[in-house]
């Protein structure tokens, strides 16, 4: 039967071939240049020394302060090349807490280029878990922000508990955090490197 | 006709998903789990499996230095404790063991690699002086849907473990696992570090670094 379709429409099949292959080369991020970042959520810094981060199994981090003193967000550090696009930021955690969610702040914070000057905080995107689903994954959207890393800083933070607040211990886990950016330049955005090598 | 068009090309599209999945081992020995740092009921570990016809270590040196393979390096700094009230020391360079007495000897490392790359080899220097314990690193992808929610699985890519002292317990170790390449959409990858299997035993467990090498140039 595959015999007899090739020979009637070969065309038809190639046709079928590329876009199979080209579907398969989009989903992988190469096709149009973007570049996918992943960060597990024990990678996070916490933003207070009374914060405290435990790891779970799958690399994920979640609050284990019992004191209700202090800060309880956590920070994960992007480097993102000065004029990329920031298309998103994907968040994976786990929530079970009845008491407290998971919320999220994507952040731009930028000073003069060579000058002293307080920061300007921007918060480009926002989300946060709801209830207590158990697995989560929710998605900030940043609409092609072209990123000025010659000025400005990126980070996501991620909050356990509103600050001064008891933390849900192991029923609140950040556990991945995804960055998706893109290099515009069309033509020299991988140095000619080997694809696949 | 069109009907069976439509249908091999859908074929096609799913082959190559599937055979972009190689037949994973599941990891459910409870003492083994224990040993890489996991729960000894976690039922979401894997590891990929050998290739009989790999290189071997051996066959590393013909390989040499090529411009086109990039290097990721992490340093005893560059990892975070399994819990962060956990007790470290990196030695004033850099590197990292647990002091003496203490019973929290696990760390993790992120590893940001680039789509579609090729894992070639998984490197680590160290100290190990230690007769009865050793430095054991892993590196996982940890996977989870690209676009939703879902359980986490762990890979293990690569492995490597500090031989037997010899002198003063300097060593350089090096795994060549089977073709890999790399999915930062769908998976993040991390460094696991276990110093020893007991309670720690100061510096004569010491991580000076982990380098992952890669195909093609950043």
């Amino acid at each position: 039967m595959t015999f007899q379709i090739i020979q009637c429409k070969p065309n038809a099949v190639l046709f079928a071939a590329v876009l199979a292959l080209g579907a398969a080369q989009a989903e992988a991020g190469v096709l149009y240049g973007t570049d996918y970042d992943s960060y597990n959520g024990r990678s996070g810094r916490p933003t207070d020394s009374l914060l405290s981060l435990g790891r779970d199994g799958n690399f994920g981090a979640y609050c284990q302060s019992g004191a209700s003193s202090g800060r309880r967000t956590v920070v994960y550090p992007f480097d993102i090349k000065n004029g990329y696009e920031i298309f998103s930021v994907r968040v994976w955690g786990f929530d079970e807490a009845t008491s407290n969610d998971l919320s999220y702040e994507m952040v731009q914070s930028c000073q003069p280029f060579l000058s002293g000057g307080a920061p300007v905080r921007t918060v480009l995107a926002t989300a946060a878990s709801s209830g207590s689903p158990g697995e989560f994954s929710e998605y900030l959207y940043l609409d092609q922000h072209v990123a000025t890393s010659s000025t400005c800083a990126y980070f996501l933070e991620a909050r356990f508990a509103p600050d001064n607040s008891a933390c849900a211990g192991f029923d609140l886990r950040s556990v991945r955090v995804r960055v998706l950016s893109n290099n515009p330049d069309v033509i020299f955005r991988n140095g000619f490197a080997p694809w696949g090598s | 006709m069109k009907p069976v068009l439509v249908a091999f090309a859908t074929g096609m599209l799913l082959s190559l998903t599937v055979s972009a999945e190689p037949g994973w081992i599941p990891v459910n020995d409870p003492a083994e789990l224990a040993a890489m740092g996991f729960p000894p009921t976690a039922d979401n570990v894997w590891r990929l499996p050998r290739d009989p016809n790999q290189e071997s270590p051996q066959d590393r040196a013909a390989l040499g230095i090529t411009p086109t393979n990039a290097s990721y390096s992490m340093t005893g700094d560059d990892f975070v404790t399994i819990s962060s009230l956990s007790d470290y020391n990196s030695a004033n360079y850099g590197y990292l063991y647990c002091p003496s007495g203490a019973t929290s000897r696990i760390a993790s490392a992120v590893v940001n690699v680039p789509t579609d790359r090729r894992l070639y080899f998984l490197d680590m220097w160290g100290r190990d002086a230690s007769a009865t314990q050793d430095i054991n690193a892993i590196l996982y992808a940890t996977c989870q849907p690209s676009d939703g929610a879902g359980p986490p699985n762990n890979f293990v890519l690569a492995e490597v473990t500090s031989p037997a002292v010899v002198g003063d317990g300097d060593f350089f170790v090096d795994d060549i696992p089977s073709a890999h390449y790399f999915d930062p959409q769908r998976c993040g990858y991390s460094i696991n570090l276990v110093l020893g299997s007991g309670t720690c035993v100061g510096s004569d467990l010491t991580l000076y670094k982990v380098r992952v090498v890669i195909g093609g140039n950043l």
